[in-house]
């Protein structure tokens, strides 16, 4: 009879063991889904957070495009003739230089000294 | 008979030509003059070799190399970004030896390097932006170019260089005037401006110099080497080594630099790295 106790008690608390167990090994799996901590973007090749880069032949070679393996510019780079719309970039740079007021401010902002 | 004569005195000299012994003297006239007229384009290609630019020929000419720079790598287009490089730039040519109408793009590439082109023209990479942490270092590589720029150091270099492209160009360019003549001048001069290597004393000036003005302007001297070292560290895994290929063709090698910075002393200033990764999107 003390026998029967002993076991009808054992059959009761193995579920409690086997839920346990398959709590421990969900929990295990969420741990996995979780991403690993986001590691700092590396420095030299990685992306400079620009939204509206010119996209150019280049973006397609992972930015090395007429660049040779020792890193130097290939000749036929060089050979390259300014278009239009190189003439006109090149304009665009004469508006966006600051205004005095504006370099004023930047400087204020940061703490930095005028002449 | 007045009609007569003066129609026989019109058509006297080409009778003349005719005659074989005053033939014989027109062909000695031209020939010499043919045989001098080089004599006279090498002595005045020779002065304009060794002639400095106007100020307005320096616009030009830096405008033009400018547009064959973009033509080939490219130009990042962010109004912001372009901007904020331009303060930064703006903040350091302050301090500037020669006062000129400063202008800073961002060229897209991911090499590591900076461009100065005469007229104040300065151009940094899109791969060298990513490197960087703060806007001291960003001050530090502007400074860099702006002291070549101020002190005209590609124009003197290439100058004293006779088998340079360029300096054939210039002084082609200063015999015939022309568009043309501007653009081939501008080509030669990027040419030699992504291969040449500038002599060191030019090259540690530029160095001293705007790392100098970089701290009068408020930011730490040590922006500079502070992206140096990171460079240098980041050159030494072989897989990063062509980020750096063009930049160590053309300069001295990073410890070498890093070493003779180092000796500058003086790392208070301001590094501003929140506003740096604010204006990186980061």
């Amino acid at each position: 009879m003390r026998r029967y106790i002993v076991l009808s008690a054992a059959l009761a608390i193995l579920p409690v063991f086997a839920q346990t167990a398959d709590d421990k090994q969900k929990q295990s799996n969420k741990k996995q889904e979780q991403p690993a901590p986001q590691e700092p973007a590396p420095l030299f090749g990685g992306q400079i957070g620009i939204r509206s880069s010119q996209t150019k032949k280049e973006s397609a070679t992972l930015g090395f495009n007429g660049i040779d393996p020792s890193g130097k510019v290939e000749k036929r780079m060089l050979s390259a003739s300014a278009g239009e719309k190189d003439v006109k970039q090149v304009r665009n740079m004469d508006a966006i230089h600051p205004t005095q007021p504006e370099l004023k401010a930047f400087l204020k902002q940061g703490g930095l000294k005028s002449r | 008979m007045i009609k007569s004569l003066v129609v026989f005195l019109l058509f006297l000299p080409a009778v003349f030509a005719q005659l074989p012994g005053f033939g014989g003297i027109k062909d000695k006239l031209d020939d010499s003059k043919r045989k001098a007229a080089p004599v006279t384009d090498r002595a005045q290609r020779a002065v304009d070799t060794f002639t400095p630019w106007t100020p307005e020929e320096e616009q030009q000419v830096g405008r033009a190399a400018a547009e064959k720079l973009v033509a080939v790598f490219g130009m990042v287009q962010n109004a912001a970004l372009e901007k904020y490089v331009n303060l930064t730039g703006g903040a350091v040519a302050q301090f500037a030896s020669r006062d000129l109408p400063w202008r800073f793009g961002i060229l897209n590439t991911n090499i590591v390097g900076a461009f100065a082109l005469p007229g104040g023209y300065v151009f940094i990479t899109r791969g060298s932006l990513s490197g960087m942490t703060n806007e001291a270092q960003l001050a530090g590589a502007l400074g860099h170019e702006i002291e070549h720029a101020s002190a005209r150091h590609l124009e003197e270099e290439i100058r004293s260089r006779k088998t340079s492209a360029w300096a054939t160009e210039e002084a082609m360019a200063r015999t015939h005037r022309g568009p043309a003549e501007l653009k081939s001048r501008a080509n030669a001069l990027v040419k030699d401006l992504l291969s040449t290597a500038l002599s060191r004393s030019k090259e540690n000036d530029a160095d001293d110099q705007g790392s100098r003005m970089a701290a009068k302007a408020g930011y730490a001297q040590n922006g500079l080497l502070q992206f140096l070292t990171v460079a240098a560290a980041s050159n030494a895994d072989p897989k990063n080594r062509r980020f750096f290929g063009q930049l160590l063709a053309t300069h001295p090698p990073f410890e070498e630099r890093i070493a003779r910075l180092g000796k500058l002393g003086s790392t208070r200033g301001k590094t501003l790295e929140g506003r740096f990764r604010s204006a990186l999107g980061r």
